[in-house]
């Protein structure tokens, strides 16, 4: 199996040709105590109960990021459960047992992806996610030592920025029982520009001219922000054949898809930057609502919502109309991903008459789990004739996780 | 030792898959496109110049059967144009890039057009019959459907998000009854499910859902729209017992299945999580479902994700250990796997899946270790008393580090 899969690598080494070649770096072992040093200190292994294991990366109290074939048994067709995080190992052989044991995992499955990799004969299983995966504990992960990460981790990755490297775990240079076979070690630094074109996986990024060695899948790729070694992305995959020249990097870039989406799957708060919750004014109040007259009238106006990390948990809006007849009219919401929920014109506050419609805090179900940020688009709709009035003012407060 | 697992196949894997892909969809090279030549627009402004003026519209008020389609509106003339230069910079078949710039410009222009014009100029176009391939795929991401193969499939979506209620009067007049492309019918189904507040499920929507699954031809080789159709299979509980009764025979003999046994297991998986005592009691209702292949293992994993504070899931829970196979593999697979938080959080047609608080996760350990340990101590599933203590000693370690 182990040979098949090294040729399968190496009949692809062509792809590469006109890329340019980034300066050869093999993984070196990280001294034993600079494990305590940023950024080794947010690096560390995970285990499946199957034994095997890879490089993994801190980056919350809840997180850590990593690659998703560890957490998949191919040969049963199953995602395992059994995941425990080693924090900052860097002894001689395996951890002697313990670490964290993992309460689940997310991943990035979808359906469609899985259909087009079926088709390029590339039928296995786990394949039809990115590769990356999220292991998440209700515990610390990792004593207060989380990550920062680079929001843009993929535009990074794509510069030919002269610092970057990847901690991980290579075990698969050594020979079995060697000394260095489970230390932590650094490939890198490096200034090669990595490569999205080669393969249309979402974030995906490859560079040729790397050895990183099969066991350092997993493991973080790390790059300057700020001054400091920052998170940019996840090493997913790789291959080493010094033999015949060809050896290979491709990571899962750190952006703003994977935020939202972990920000999302984490479901709490946490130590993620941005706003939990905020309140958004309506642009462009008060607006006539035209009258329906000769035909149905629909006035439009913007929620500017920006700033704000995951998805909706709660949504309320305060809304007031003037307006002479309000079953002339409906009022609806649109969400930065075009679905529309219309808003009950009941249940409004007792200062409220026939002229004066006002809402307070009137809860908007419907959006939980989409994303925040975007332009968020009310609508007001006179359908009958005869009656005009106004869009007095609205604000959209949001909760998030 | 376990870290013998090389990732160098997956690269493989995917750089091969990735070629294979780009020789196949590499696509034909049109004349150069200028910026802002085509449906330019300045997204957010409402007045063009008189393009989008409301002088053309002269259709009295008057509400629309509710068995019909059609807009209260007419077409509007400016934005017909921009619909019709969309057309014909399609029959160019311009490469990725220009594809999805054009889409995403028309798209900003008409969401801040007059919502009746524009939902009238679409329906207008919908109704011509017009179509040509985008040369994209069908995706969905953060923000709904990203790339749609066919520009009748965008303009549908479009409609779903300039007027919902026309939308929803098309798909049902149209799409749902003609069964000509699946992906209008996803399309449609996505219009559907969002325009029911994308909360409970319908019977009409289970019954247009169940058309799309049991259309032979549709299913034997089928595209992303229709896998990404089974999401809802996470929402239509009353559709279950024909999707797993489908899903069994996937999942007996994978390879043969196109993929889609992939694709049942992560629908398999949302419904446990949206539908936890639907999708554990209609499994229970037939041992023979998830029985072949990879069936039992996925069976194992779905009650695997039990959550015991809930006592109706406690309690089909319990009937499924007492008829559990002692030494089976589907209950080694068991024992391996509880408690099972193993969740997809990508977004799917029927929206984002909702995913377990810590909280809740913790509350539901607790229970576990309680509906576990009344069971050894009442000596209840007596064949399994080695696989019990695996997760007693499981939940034991999650309910002590916390």
């Amino acid at each position: 199996m182990g040979y098949l899969r090294t040729k399968f690598a190496a009949g692809v080494a062509f792809l590469f040709t006109g890329m340019v070649w980034a300066d050869d770096f093999s993984p070196s072992p990280v001294p034993i105590l600079d494990e305590n040093q940023a950024p080794y200190k947010y690096t560390g292994m995970v285990e499946s109960d199957l034994g095997y294991g890879s490089g993994s990366v801190a980056v919350h109290p809840q997180l850590v990021l990593g690659c998703a074939h560890v957490n998949y048994d191919d040969l049963n067709y199953q995602w395992l459960s059994e995941i425990r995080w080693h924090w900052k190992w860097n002894g001689a052989g395996l951890p002697p047992g313990g670490g964290l044991l993992m309460d689940g995992q997310y991943d990035f499955s979808t359906y469609g992806t899985n259909v087009r990799n079926s088709r390029w004969g590339a039928a296995d299983p786990k394949s039809f996610n990115v590769d990356f995966v999220v292991n998440y504990s209700t515990a610390n992960t990792a004593g207060g030592e989380y990550a920062d990460w680079i929001e843009k981790g993929g535009s990074y990755l794509q510069t030919r920025a002269t610092a970057k490297f990847i901690t991980g775990y290579p075990s698969g240079r050594y020979a079995d029982g060697a000394a260095d076979e489970f230390r932590m070690h650094e490939t890198g630094p490096f200034s090669g520009k990595f490569a999205p074109e080669v393969v249309k996986l979402p974030d995906y990024l490859g560079l040729d001219g790397v050895e990183t060695g099969p066991g350092n899948s997993g493991g973080p790729i790390w790059g300057v922000k700020d001054g400091e070694w920052a998170l940019a992305g996840v090493l997913i995959s790789g291959a080493e054949l010094a033999d015949e020249g060809y050896s290979f990097a491709g990571v899962y870039a750190i952006g703003r898809n994977a935020w939202s989406r972990i920000s999302s799957a984490l479901g709490t708060v946490g130590a993620l930057p941005g706003q939990l919750s905020g309140t958004f004014a309506i642009a462009g109040v008060p607006a006539t609502i035209t009258d329906a007259a000769p035909r149905p009238a629909t006035i439009t106006r913007k929620f500017t919502v920006s700033g704000m990390v995951g998805h909706v948990n709660t949504m309320t809006i305060d809304l007031a109309i003037n307006h002479a007849r309000r079953a002339d009219l409906s009022v609806s919401l649109r969400s930065p991903a075009g679905v529309t929920i219309p808003l009950q014109l009941t249940g409004s506050r007792k200062s409220s008459s026939p002229r004066n419609l006002v809402f307070t805090g009137k809860a908007v179900n419907g959006f939980r789990s989409h994303p925040a940020n975007g332009v968020w688009i009310l609508s007001v709709k006179d359908s009958f004739p005869r009656n005009t009035g106004t869009l007095t003012s609205a604000s959209l407060a949001i909760t998030t996780r | 030792m376990g870290f013998r697992r090389i990732s160098g196949f997956v690269a493989a894997a995917l750089l091969l898959g990735g070629l294979l892909f780009l020789m196949l969809r590499l696509p034909e090279k049109g004349p150069p496109v200028l910026q802002g030549e085509a449906i330019s627009g300045e997204s957010g402004q409402r007045d063009r110049g008189g393009e989008f003026s409301e002088e053309d519209s002269t259709a009295p008020a008057r509400e629309a059967p509710e068995d019909s389609y059609g807009s209260l509106s007419s077409p509007d003339p400016g934005l017909g144009r921009q619909l019709e230069t969309l057309r014909k910079r399609f029959e160019q078949k311009p490469d990725r890039e220009t594809a999805l710039r054009l889409l995403q410009e028309l798209t900003a222009n008409f969401l801040v057009a007059d919502p009746d014009k524009a939902s009238a100029t679409l329906l207008a176009f919908l109704s011509s019959g017009q179509d040509l391939p985008t040369g994209l795929d069908f995706v969905i991401g953060e923000g709904g459907l990203e790339e749609w193969p066919s520009l009748r499939a965008f303009l549908l979506d479009l409609l779903g998000k300039v007027d919902p209620e026309e939308a929803a009067r098309y798909a049902r007049a149209k799409v749902i009854p003609a069964k000509n492309s699946t992906v209008e019918y996803a399309v449609s189904l996505r219009i559907l499910w969002n325009q029911g507040g994308a909360e409970k499920p319908t019977p009409e929507l289970t019954q247009a859902w169940l058309g799309l699954l049991q259309k032979p031809d549709w299913s034997v080789r089928p595209g992303a729209a229709w896998m990404e159709s089974l999401d809802f299979a996470g929402r239509l509980p009353a559709a279950l017992p024909v999707f797993v009764g489908a899903a069994t025979e996937w999942l007996a003999a994978p390879a043969a299945s196109e993929g889609k046994a992939e694709a049942a297991q992560l629908a398999l998986e949302r419904s446990a999580r949206n539908h936890p005592v639907e999708t554990m009691g209609t499994l229970m209702q037939n041992p023979a479902w998830l029985s072949q292949g990879r069936g039992p293992g996925i069976r194992a994993s779905l009650f695997a994700r039990a959550d015991l504070a809930d006592p109706k899931q406690a309690e089909i829970l319990d009937r499924y250990l007492s008829s559990l196979d002692p030494g089976s593999p589907e209950a080694t697979a068991f024992s391996k796997a509880f408690p099972y938080r193993k969740f997809s959080v990508s977004p799917g047609l029927s929206g984002f899946p909702d995913l377990q608080t810590p909280e809740e996760i913790r509350t539901s350990n607790l229970a576990a270790a309680e509906f576990f340990g009344r069971a050894m101590a009442e000596g209840r599933y007596p064949g399994l008393r080695d696989e019990i203590a695996q997760i007693q000693a499981k939940l034991l370690e999650l309910n002590r580090i916390k």
